[in-house]
């Protein structure tokens, strides 16, 4: 029996990729792109996002599983398809780089505020390096540890539940918030990461479970983003939500326990395991593109080569906001791929079957 | 170690390796091949002056036997009494009676006179007659794993007694026992033991490949032998589960799990292994399965506080002040205050004086070891802090996590884990929880991508297979035991049933 | 994995973190602010600041360090006050941060902002205001209660459960500073001799506290708050037929209050309170089992509180002040743009008409008859 991912890992993988930093300023950029009650903006925004992921899933099963890069390279000539996976390449360790800077950055100011980010970043690109070093396989199982080993600090939302009321979340929806384009969007980014799949397609078992998975990963997802929102709008007022930079990092610095106050310091640190899975899979894709065309370089070297490359592209971001900007734009590169990618796939196989049939009636 | 050498090495190697073969090979068959004559036996045996050689001139009889693999006695009794002041026609018979194998080359005699027979050297052919018995040591307690509630006894260095403890556990035919044997001069036997019908005959065979694949002179202990064979050398986890126990054995076999004996070892290591084995003890299915989940629980957070006690003192003096209560900080920093060192080195150096304590005290023996015990335990502690070398929080962190270290029942992981300990302190000491976090990540993905016998150390957490969980951290009530566990690759998942 | 461990080797080398041993700290638990009022104060700074240290040195004298001076801002407060001592002065555990009343009067907005901008700071910090001077309530020494900041600390969170003060946190004050339907309310104390004492409950407008409710009215705030259990209420009472004696008291306990709050139309309020409670104390000589006499003591009771309630929500109105939140029962019972529109506190408020119906309901008497 030749190894495969699993489906629960298959979740897992989606939900770990998908949530990140952006957790910690979520029920701000909820708040400011829907307003008030902006949690259930969420659910209009996992909604698109399911659509997506649906065309992902469709050319799952159009494929018959096999790599999008066979699909791309069996009916487009070299001259497209490789500056396009060079794209690939530059954007995926780009966001993988960047993610890892920003929530490099976001503890730097946090919790060490006299050292500079780059020793934490190295740190963290190692930890990234040893992750992918170890093959897709394993990255689903280590991808598990590290869900255990962060999901804990959901449960803490409990001890919020004594300052929660419901009439602070007041009974307007969507009011007070100009619905623009761009914050919505950034909301959107919340969401970010879902894509990879397409690159799991060789390795996953094959059968009807896939899809149930990705979807499944996606909504967890939803889920805890919606948790968190959800409660972060009853804890603060709509006024003070819009002034926090990060609620929800706020909201853990509120919880006390007995032994530990200051709860927050490390359940911030903790969420490393969880930016570090979304680091190495965007590395780990990007390895797999940069492998189509960089055949005789071993997968080991590669891996080296792209994370130090994109380690000083780094140094041209010093500060948060320089980041955000980048990211955005990054990001927004980002969604166009992931809702024209599939499109684009699908009509190749399209295209195909087509080819094939006239073929079959010729014949 | 070895195992993997070969396995990236077998291609090019096998050429050279089976001419090798070829050669030991025609060695041999020059032994195997020759009728063996007494003249023959006696020059191999040359200089080996423990060699008790009996004549009996007037029958033309010549019996050579290593006194000290023998049983004296028997010897006496079933051999000597019997040839003694008998007639050639007798012995004839008596050799007839008691079906007495004769040997048809070199080797085989040589073989058998070193594993403890009598050779009888009678009218130009030669037979051999087995009277092992030397001294052994009784089956006694393990002084290592020791149980409160349930069977004592434990495997001694004998490796018959040990196959005797394990025939008497699982009375069936299906128990199968492949010998096998490894180091190239010792020539020690090796048992692979598991339940036909149960284990899966791949691993098995995997398994008696990579003994058979072993290249050394000779292997000291069972541990050595797991070294010698698992997949990752410089782990610092085990990677098999190594016992004392019959016990523990038998629930191995049952689970559909292998078991290697060695002879002259005590302890028997079983494969595969995950990593949630090693915080089981045989206890816990004797108690009530909710008695026994709050022992495997209390010996998770054992683990949790022997990895990370001692690193979270150092992380939270040396960064994180606002994690703790006011009134703990005011007393940690007053006993501080005193202290000249930076906390790493406070903290290594308590570290480095209670493993030092451990070690003295396990090379001692038991009545000094407890006077050392006391001596460094209370009196250094106690001295340490006063003299200002030590906080005294820092004395009740390395303490309880040195007490945590020894909670679990496995010897091997609980060595892992103290040193995996240091690791993090270290890097505690220079990034603060950052440094914990990231040591915690470094060893998380190493143990998810650890193997044993390419099953997944980290079975069934990751892969996840909640049918599995009911014998992890929690120990299930038996009516939820009702699969096998799935490490094991095998078809007969069900239990209590025996497929034929 | 080899090259992993001479990687790893490398960072350990490079060092990561600058480390802050506790022992090297001046953790400062609480500080006070103080509205400088010399008349040099434009050129020196507008800002007393108090920060009071635990002291750690085992064979130090004093219980704790205090140091003091005048700023333009927090920070540079602090930056001062890191010249008078050997320790690095740190803000991780501070736990009471007290403003003067000079300063609550002109709003302290602008001093609370250092606070929550700092990530060190905990949300957890008590907002204190002190009847008088925050400088002098630091400096003093209490020897009956060492460590200062430790006393008042567990003193309001003490008094704060029998609802004689309230416990508002940093997080708290500026949820409801920034909510439009509510307004903050922080605890008052003052100095007293050899002691620190409960002085009421500050409300405000804004950041700027105009009113403050006595301890004796202070429970009966708080049931018009919300739902809290526990806490005292002493009335002198008079029943029918003991008009004669003339020293009559009575302490109810409220065991538990339940508020409701019926909006008719935005200036028409109805509020509700179901108390329940029982009889710790009382100087008189009825039999309290007679189902009479229950009757009536919860009548009176009932009384007080609707009384001593709206003529505290009148005083408020006139201060402007809604700490009670019945913006929030406004403007939750009318359409956003209604609410966007009517600019409430400033116009509606005032001149709202807020009944208060109080329902007593006697659950004991204590264990005689």
């Amino acid at each position: 029996m030749k190894e495969k991912l699993h489906y629960t890992q298959i979740a897992v993988i989606v939900y770990m990729i998908q949530s990140g930093v952006i957790l910690f300023a979520l029920p701000r950029l909820v708040a400011e792109a829907f307003g008030t009650n902006g949690w259930l903006g969420l659910v209009l925004t996992s909604g698109i996002v399911l659509v997506n992921i649906f065309l992902i899933v469709l050319v799952y099963n159009k494929g018959n599983g096999q790599s999008i890069f066979s699909i791309l390279e069996a009916s487009l000539p070299k001259w497209i398809y490789l500056p396009f996976y060079f794209l690939m390449v530059v954007n995926f360790s780009f966001i993988a780089v960047l993610i890892g800077k920003n929530y490099v950055l976001l503890i730097q100011t946090t919790i060490f505020p006299t050292v500079g980010a780059n020793p934490f970043l190295i740190h963290f690109l190692i930890t990234a390096l040893f992750f992918v070093s170890k093959g897709i396989y394993n990255m689903g199982k280590i991808t598990l540890v590290f869900f255990f080993l962060t999901i804990w600090t959901t449960f803490l939302l409990l001890l919020l539940l004594p300052e929660f009321s419901f009439q602070r979340m007041t009974p307007f929806i969507f009011q007070g918030a100009s619905l623009s384009f761009e914050k919505s969007f950034e909301v959107y980014t919340a969401f970010v990461g879902f894509e990879i799949v397409l690159f799991l397609f060789p390795y996953v078992q094959n059968d009807r479970k896939f899809s149930k998975a990705v979807i499944f990963g996606h909504l967890f997802t939803t889920f805890i983003y919606l948790a968190f929102c959800f409660v972060a709008m009853g804890f603060y007022s709509f006024g003070q939500i819009k002034n926090i930079l990060y609620p929800t990092q706020n909201l853990l610095k509120f919880m006390e326990t007995p032994l530990i106050e200051r709860i927050e310091n490390i359940v911030f640190i903790v969420f490393f395991l969880k930016i570090i899975v979304t680091v190495a899979f965007y590395y780990w894709a990007s390895v797999e593109t940069a492998k189509r065309v960089l055949t005789k370089i071993k997968e080991k070297w590669l891996l080296l080569m792209i994370i130090v490359a994109s380690f000083i592209f780094s140094f041209f971001f010093e500060i948060q906001r320089e980041i955000n900007e980048v990211l955005n734009i990054i990001v927004l590169g980002q969604v166009i791929f992931s809702f024209s990618f599939p499109v684009l796939l699908l009509l190749l196989l399209w295209i195909k079957n087509m080819k094939k049939k006239r073929g079959n009636k010729v014949a | 170690m070895y195992y993997k050498k070969w396995e990236k090495q077998t291609k090019l190697k096998n050429v050279n390796r089976e001419a090798s073969i070829q050669e030991t090979e025609q060695q041999n068959s020059t032994d195997e091949n020759e009728e063996p004559t007494f003249e023959e036996v006696m020059k191999l045996f040359n200089d080996c002056d423990d060699l008790e050689h009996k004549t009996f001139s007037e029958l033309g009889i010549d019996l050579i036997y290593f006194s000290p693999l023998v049983d004296d006695k028997k010897v006496e009794d079933e051999i000597i009494n019997s040839i003694y002041s008998s007639t050639t026609e007798e012995v004839k018979s008596w050799v007839k009676k008691k079906d007495i194998p004769e040997a048809t080359s070199i080797k085989d005699i040589k073989d058998e006179i070193l594993s403890g027979s009598v050779g009888i050297f009678f009218e130009n052919k030669t037979y051999y007659y087995n009277v092992y018995g030397p001294e052994t040591r009784g089956i006694d307690k393990s002084e290592t794993e020791t149980v409160i509630v349930g069977a004592h006894d434990a495997f001694v260095e004998d490796i018959t007694t040990n196959l005797s403890l394990v025939r008497r556990r699982v009375k069936s035919s299906n128990l199968k026992a492949v010998k096998l044997k490894v180091g190239e001069v010792t020539k020690t036997y090796v048992y692979v033991l598991y339940i036909d019908g149960i284990a899966d005959s791949d691993m098995v065979s995997e398994m008696k490949e990579r003994i058979s694949k072993i290249e050394v002179d000779s292997v000291y202990d069972t541990n050595m032998l797991a070294q010698l064979i698992d997949e990752v050398p410089d782990s610092l986890f085990p990677q098999y589960y190594s016992t004392e126990l019959p016990d523990v054995v038998r629930s191995k076999l049952v689970s559909g799990k292998m078991v290697v004996l060695l002879d002259t070892s005590p302890i028997a290591i079983s494969a595969p292994s995950s990593f949630f084995e090693f915080i089981q003890s045989p206890d816990d299915y004797n108690q009530r399965w909710l008695l026994g989940t709050g022992l495997r629980i209390l010996r998770a957070v054992a683990i949790f506080i022997t990895l990370s006690f001692t690193a979270m003192y150092v992380a939270v003096i040396t960064f994180h002040y606002e994690v703790l209560p006011e009134d703990l900080l005011i007393t940690l920093a007053e006993s501080r205050a005193r202290v000249p060192f930076p906390p790493l080195i406070e903290a290594l150096l308590m570290e480095v004086t209670i493993e030092l304590l451990r070690e003295a005290g396990a090379r001692l023996p038991t009545k000094i070891g407890q006077t050392i015990g006391i001596v460094g335990g209370i009196v250094i502690g106690q001295a340490a802090v006063e003299a200002g070398l030590t906080s005294n929080i820092l004395i009740i962190a390395v303490a309880s996590s040195a007490i945590a270290s020894f909670v679990l029942p496995n010897y091997n992981m609980s060595n892992s884990i103290r040193i995996v300990r240091f690791f993090l302190i270290i890097l505690a000491g220079f990034s603060g929880i950052f440094g914990i976090v990231f040591g915690v990540a470094l060893i998380a993905i190493h143990l998810a991508s650890l193997t044993s016998l390419k099953t997944p150390y980290l079975i069934p957490m990751s892969p996840f297979y909640w049918k599995d969980w009911v014998d992890t951290f929690i120990r299930g009530p038996y009516w939820a035991m009702k699969h096998r566990p799935i490490q094991t690759k095998t078809d007969n998942t069900e239990v209590n049933k025996m497929k034929q | 994995m080899r090259s992993l461990m001479i990687l790893l080797f490398v960072i350990l080398c490079s060092g990561c973190a600058e480390p802050q041993t506790v022992e090297d700290l001046g953790f400062i638990h609480s500080v006070g602010y103080d509205l400088n009022e010399a008349e040099d104060a434009v050129e020196e700074g507008v800002l007393v600041m108090t920060v009071a240290i635990p002291q750690i040195t085992p064979t130090a004298e004093v219980d704790r360090e205090v140091l003091t001076t005048i700023a333009h801002t927090s920070k540079q407060a602090r930056a001062k006050m890191a010249r008078k001592t050997d320790r690095i002065l740190v803000s991780g555990q501070l736990r009471t941060a007290l403003f003067g009343m000079n300063l609550a009067e002109i709003g302290f907005f602008d001093t609370i902002d250092t606070l929550k901008r700092d990530y060190t700071i905990g949300l957890n910090l008590k907002i204190i205001v002190v009847n008088g001077n925050s400088k002098e309530l630091l400096l003093e020494d209490y020897p009956e209660h060492p460590r200062t900041s430790r006393y008042i600390f567990e003193l309001i969170d003490k008094e704060a459960k029998s609802h004689v003060a309230v416990d508002t946190s940093l997080h708290q004050f500026m949820r409801d500073y920034y909510d439009d339907g509510i307004d903050p309310m922080v605890p008052v104390v003052k100095v007293g001799i050899n002691e620190i004492i409960v002085d009421g409950i500050g409300l405000f407008d804004g950041d700027r506290m105009v009113m403050k409710v006595n301890p004796t009215d202070a429970r009966t705030l708080t049931m018009l708050h919300g739902d809290y259990i526990g806490g005292d209420i002493t009335k002198e009472i008079k029943l029918k037929e003991e008009e004669k004696r003339s020293y009559l008291y009575l302490t109810f306990s409220t065991i538990e209050s339940k508020l409701k709050v019926k909006v008719k139309s935005p200036d028409k309020i109805d509020i509700h309170l179901d108390v329940k409670g029982s009889i710790d104390e009382y100087t008189g000589h009825l039999e309290l089992s007679e189902d009479e006499v229950q009757k009536e003591i919860e009548k009176k009771l009932e009384q007080h509180i609707e009384s001593v309630g709206e003529s505290l929500i009148q005083e408020m109105q006139q201060n402007n002040t809604d700490s009670l939140g019945i913006g929030k029962f406004v403007r939750n019972s009318s359409k956003y743009k209604e609410w966007q529109e009517m600019n409430w506190k400033e116009e509606i408020y005032p001149l709202a008409k807020i009944n208060v119906n109080a329902n007593v309901k006697l659950k004991g008497f204590g264990g005689v008859k």
